[in-house]
């Protein structure tokens, strides 16, 4: 699938923007503060009809403006689909509303929407899927399993609610005592949709590391090795299956779980591991393998995704080229070869890439295309010397 | 800004009240009544005065009733070697609409749910072991809806209707949409189900 145009009114820092865009490798070059990030969100918007940035929808409309909206034509095996975003409304009533629009027919639930555009995001935010919390990796695994399976989401839901539930109730036992039996239905309730969770997140981290390793291993240009191994809270053990071994583990932490007022095992404690050459990058990565870390697990994604969802991904890849020194710039540049569309920022154009930009779609958001002479040539080592954007 | 006079914003504020229904509703509803005429109103006040002075809860079952049992309690025509229970006193009326169902009922009032306080206490349930004593039931189903919540619930009774020996137990939770209530599955998907209740297992 890609994007042949985008349509931006009010949205952000645009007014009334018109782009076209081939497919293949889109490069979008412009200085800093020129709403190149800006251009990657509303193509988000549209897949996802949410932005990554935090905050209200609200705060994406032109400042002054009372309304803002994003439109694109995508194509998706020579079919054609126009999604379009209104924040706020026109007319000037509901002004933190949310309209989306398929093919000019409003859509009532957002969900609807969802899923028809498949789009993979990797910006500043997805560095926390290596260095953020456990709970950031858990929400990676929630977001990429759920993007196509809404049995998964339900489960999760029904896990959530179990989880609430059996909390509330180990606090009062805690309080006040109480027998087992009061706890038991709960206990089922949790297991029943913990078990299928831990088996599908089971299944797609093993997905996901199989695309991951050699993704790693392009971009790291051959040098490092990337392990993704689900770290699970509760698992199948050698003799047991994981809903046995998710009441004996339940059993085993009662004590401590009244004790604390919270259960103490299951998928809500899961995480995922990730070593480079058998280090963990998540504490001890340096910055550029963190990233590079992020990149890998963000274009795997995107390749799960295109396996089950039998749909292309758009990639839209902000502030790569910067931070990655030049032999990793290249092989990222070069994975546009094999995407049917790849939307790439930078605020710069960095000289030792210009030969492999020469034949991509340059988006120009204004000024002076800046020459990139401060990312100088790295050293011997590969690693880059001087770099005028720190993280 | 110009207010209405009191009785019309006095209706207004009692009407936006009820569930659905908003202040742009609310007013609709308060000049549609003041249009249609005296009649109209008084009808309406009427039917809800009685409601809560000529209702109340059927001593065996607890369904709504005017009488001390209610109709399907004091029908000599039910099954009473079945009995279906269910969360709330509309689900029992969603069941008597599939038609599919011949025995009786146990109203619950509500499922389990430690959030909002709920333990067996708060349910029905000290008067339902006391129906399984006194009445020769072969079956029990478990009709609370496929929820979390109703799921804990129908876990709980098959936990302590063990006791019974002998007593057939199935919950039926087969063909409901994902997360809904008995209330807003149509008569075909109750009967659906009903056709298709499954035995409870371990
Ligand atoms: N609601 C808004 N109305 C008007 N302008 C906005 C609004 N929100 C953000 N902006 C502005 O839009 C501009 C573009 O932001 P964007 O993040 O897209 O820039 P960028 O090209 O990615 O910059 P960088 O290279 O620094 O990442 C910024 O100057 C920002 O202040
Ligand atoms: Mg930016
Ligand atoms: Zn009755």
């Amino acid at each position: 699938m890609y994007l042949k145009t985008l349509t931006l009114e009010n949205f952000r820092c645009y007014e009334q923007t018109r782009i076209e865009l081939p497919r293949g490798l889109v490069v979008v070059l412009g200085p800093n503060a020129s709403g190149k990030t800006t251009l990657l969100e509303a193509v988000y918007l549209l897949a996802t009809t949410t932005s990554p940035r935090s905050g209200p929808a609200r705060a994406m409309v032109r400042h002054g403006q009372s309304w803002g909206r994003v439109t694109g034509v995508f194509e998706r095996d020579g079919r054609e689909v126009t999604i379009s975003v209104t924040l706020g409304d026109p007319s000037g009533s509901r002004s933190g509303s949310k309209t989306v629009e398929v093919d000019g027919r409003e859509v009532d639930s957002l969900r609807e929407a969802i899923g028809r555009v498949q789009a993979s995001l990797f910006w500043v935010g997805s560095l926390e899927v290596v260095k953020g919390s456990p709970s950031e990796r858990r929400r990676f695994m929630n977001e990429a399993i759920g993007q196509t399976s809404a049995r998964y989401l339900d489960d999760l839901a029904r896990y959530r609610r179990a989880l609430r539930q059996r909390n509330e109730l180990l606090r009062s036992i805690r309080a006040r005592g109480g027998s087992g039996s009061i706890l038991a239905p709960w206990t089922r309730a949790l297991v029943d949709a913990g078990v299928p969770i831990i088996e599908d997140r089971a299944s797609f981290v093993r997905a996901l590391a199989a695309e991951a390793a050699p993704m790693h291993l392009r971009l790291g240009a051959g040098a490092e090795e990337l392990s993704v191994q689900y770290d699970p809270s509760v698992a199948a053990g050698s003799d047991l299956d994981a809903e046995d071994e998710f009441y004996q583990r339940l059993e085993e932490t009662h004590e401590r779980e009244v004790e604390r007022g919270s259960t103490q095992v299951g998928p809500h404690r899961d995480d995922v591991i990730l070593t480079v050459d058998g280090v963990d990058v998540r504490r001890f990565g340096s910055q550029g393998q963190q990233r590079t870390a992020a990149l890998a697990l963000t274009l795997a994604q995107a390749s799960v995704a295109r396996v089950r969802t039998e749909t292309e991904p758009i990639l839209l890849l902000d502030d790569c080229l910067s931070e990655l020194d030049p032999a990793r710039g290249a092989a990222m540049l070069d994975l546009s070869e094999d995407r049917e569309q790849m939307i790439v920022t930078s605020a710069c154009c960095p000289e030792h890439l210009a030969e492999r930009l020469a034949d991509a779609h340059v988006i120009d958001t204004g000024g002076e295309l800046a020459s990139c002479r401060p990312c100088r040539i790295p050293d011997i080592e590969g690693r880059n010397t001087e770099s005028h954007h720190g993280p | 800004m110009l207010s209405y006079a009191r009785p019309i914003r006095e209706l207004i504020e009692q009407l936006e009240r009820l569930p659905g229904i908003g202040p742009r509703s609310a007013q609709r509803l308060a000049f549609h009544l003041l249009g249609a005429g005296p009649e109209r109103a008084e009808n309406l006040a009427q039917a809800l005065q009685s409601l809560h002075r000529q209702i109340r809860v059927c001593e065996e079952c607890g369904n709504w009733s005017v009488e001390a049992l209610c109709p399907v309690c004091a029908s000599d025509e039910r099954d009473r070697g079945t009995l279906c229970i269910v969360a709330d006193a509309k689900d029992l009326v969603a069941l008597e609409r599939a038609g599919e169902y011949s025995g009786l009922y146990h109203v619950l009032g509500g499922v389990l749910s430690p959030v909002e306080g709920v333990g067996p206490d708060e349910l029905r349930v000290a008067e339902l072991m006391d129906r399984l004593e006194r009445l020769d039931v072969r079956e029990v189903i478990l009709a609370t809806p496929p929820t979390v919540e109703g799921d804990a619930t129908a876990e709980f009774l098959r936990e302590i209707l063990g006791q019974f020996e002998g007593l057939r137990m199935t919950r039926l939770a087969l063909g409901l949409p994902v997360g809904a209530d008995l209330d807003y599955a149509d008569q075909v998907t109750v009967a659906r189900a009903l056709r298709g209740r499954t035995e409870m297992s371990d």
